[in-house]
Formats: structure tokens, sequence, C-alpha cells
């Protein structure tokens, strides 16, 4: 399961940075939508689908 | 995943509903949850039991939490040390109050109770002392040990595949406490607690 995880995060450091220093996996706006917020291009929508299902 | 990691599964489940429509914040979201598996990457999950005969069930929901104003709920088994098992998911219904949410997110999670009850007992042939099923919303109990007779007013309207529960109180497979909410261990499946 460890290699399974070590292959997300390195999926996911190909788009963006990642920040270690959080002491959970969400903050308290978790379940709020942000309705003014940026639709994906189809690179990242799909970078998105990918390394969440690995996730799931 | 999630067998592994059900400290993450609240937010994955929540992620997972995004996939179809997401935007800038939930790859945010995301971020957080990936920086969060890096740090705890090495971390080792511990499961024990104090006692094979007693079973612990705690279940929770939040309400209403999602777009679709449908409530959260979550739940998990435990033998005294650790959860031996854990699910977080969307509730199936849309519901009028927080103790119709209880109610439903108890339904739901029922099924995993009464399998580790079959298990422990007819596989593992272990004699079941106690089996007893946590919860912090009280009306929501009394509904689910009187059934209909505890349903006035703002609640009859639920539906009665609700009740199946009350069934399973009346013949002692399981029994129902109350938990106050700051020890409530399913709150970590319901919220995302800081």
């Amino acid at each position: 399961m460890r290699q399974q995880l070590r292959q997300v995060i390195k999926e996911f450091e190909k788009f963006d940075t990642i920040n270690a220093n959080v002491t959970t996996p969400a903050t308290y706006f978790l379940f709020n939508i942000n309705p003014n917020a940026e639709q994906f291009n189809a690179e990242l929508s799909e970078a998105f689908h990918s390394i969440t299902s690995k996730l799931g | 995943m999630k067998r592994g990691r059900p400290d993450i599964e609240t937010t994955v489940s929540f992620l997972m509903k995004r996939l179809s429509k997401s935007d800038t914040d939930d790859w945010m979201k995301l971020r957080r949850l990936i920086g969060f598996i890096q740090r705890t990457i090495d971390e080792i999950r511990v499961i024990g039991a104090t006692s094979l005969t007693e079973i612990m069930s705690f279940v929770d929901s939040a309400y209403p939490v999602h777009e679709n104003m449908r409530s959260h709920t979550g739940g998990l088994v435990s033998f005294g040390i650790g959860a031996a098992h854990a699910r977080t998911t969307t509730s199936k219904i849309n519901v009028k109050s927080a103790t119709e949410s209880e109610l439903v997110a108890t339904v739901e999670y029922l099924p995993y109770t009464l399998w580790f009850r079959h298990f422990i007992m007819e596989a593992q042939g272990y004699s079941l002392k106690d089996n007893v099923i946590y919860q912090d919303n009280k009306s929501a109990i009394l509904m689910k040990i009187n059934g209909r007779n505890s349903c006035t007013g703002n609640s009859r309207h639920i539906n009665i595949r609700y009740f199946w529960i009350k069934d399973r109180v009346d013949n002692k497979e399981l029994r129902i406490e109350y938990l106050p909410t700051h020890i409530m261990l399913a709150n970590y499946y319901t919220k995302p607690l800081q």
C-alpha cells in the first residue's frame, strides 16, 4: 500500500508542489463548494480524476 | 486504499463525488490530502482487541453538509483498540432533521455491525457478550428503541423501512447507548476535524 501511495504522490508532483506540513487530511471547509472556483483544463481534470480514483 | 487508510476516507469520499465537476478548489483539497499522506506515509495502523466478545459500533451523521443538502454519515466497528472497520458516505436520502439523519445513518451502517456479530459468533465460535451501538442523539435512540411509538409530529413521515433496527433491538441482537458528541469516535468520519 505504501508503494501505491508513493506512486500517487509522485504523480501529483508532476502537476503541483506538496506541502507536507499539514496535520489533518482536510480543512474545516471540506464540504463547501465554491461556485466561483475556476474549472480545470482537460489535463488537470484528468490528473485529478486519476489521482483521486487511485486513493478511493 | 480505503481499508488501509481509514484516516483519509472522509476526504477521499468527498473528492470522489467531485470527479466529474472538479475545480481549482477541489485541487487545493487534494493538495492538502496528498501533503497529509506524505507526512503520515510511514505511520503504522494499529488494530487490537480488549475483548473479542464485545463489539462496539459508533455511528454519527453530519446534517446536511453536501451541496444537494444530504447528510454525511459515518460509522466504525471497534473491539477496543483502533477501528476494525470504518465507513463514510453521503446519506442515500434527504432528511428533515438531525434526528432523522442519525436514524438513517444507523440503519445504513447496521449491516456491518450485524455482519461482525455473525462473523464473531458463527465463524469464530465466540459467544458474544455485548453488541453496542453508540450514538450522540437521544431522540434518535428513542426512535430506534420504541420505533413508531416515539414518532410524533415532525417524524411521522419517516419511512417504515428505517425502523427495522427496532426489531433487532427487541431480539437483543444489539443495544443502543448514548455517547456525548465530544467523545464520539464516528465524528472523525463525518466531519473534517481539526
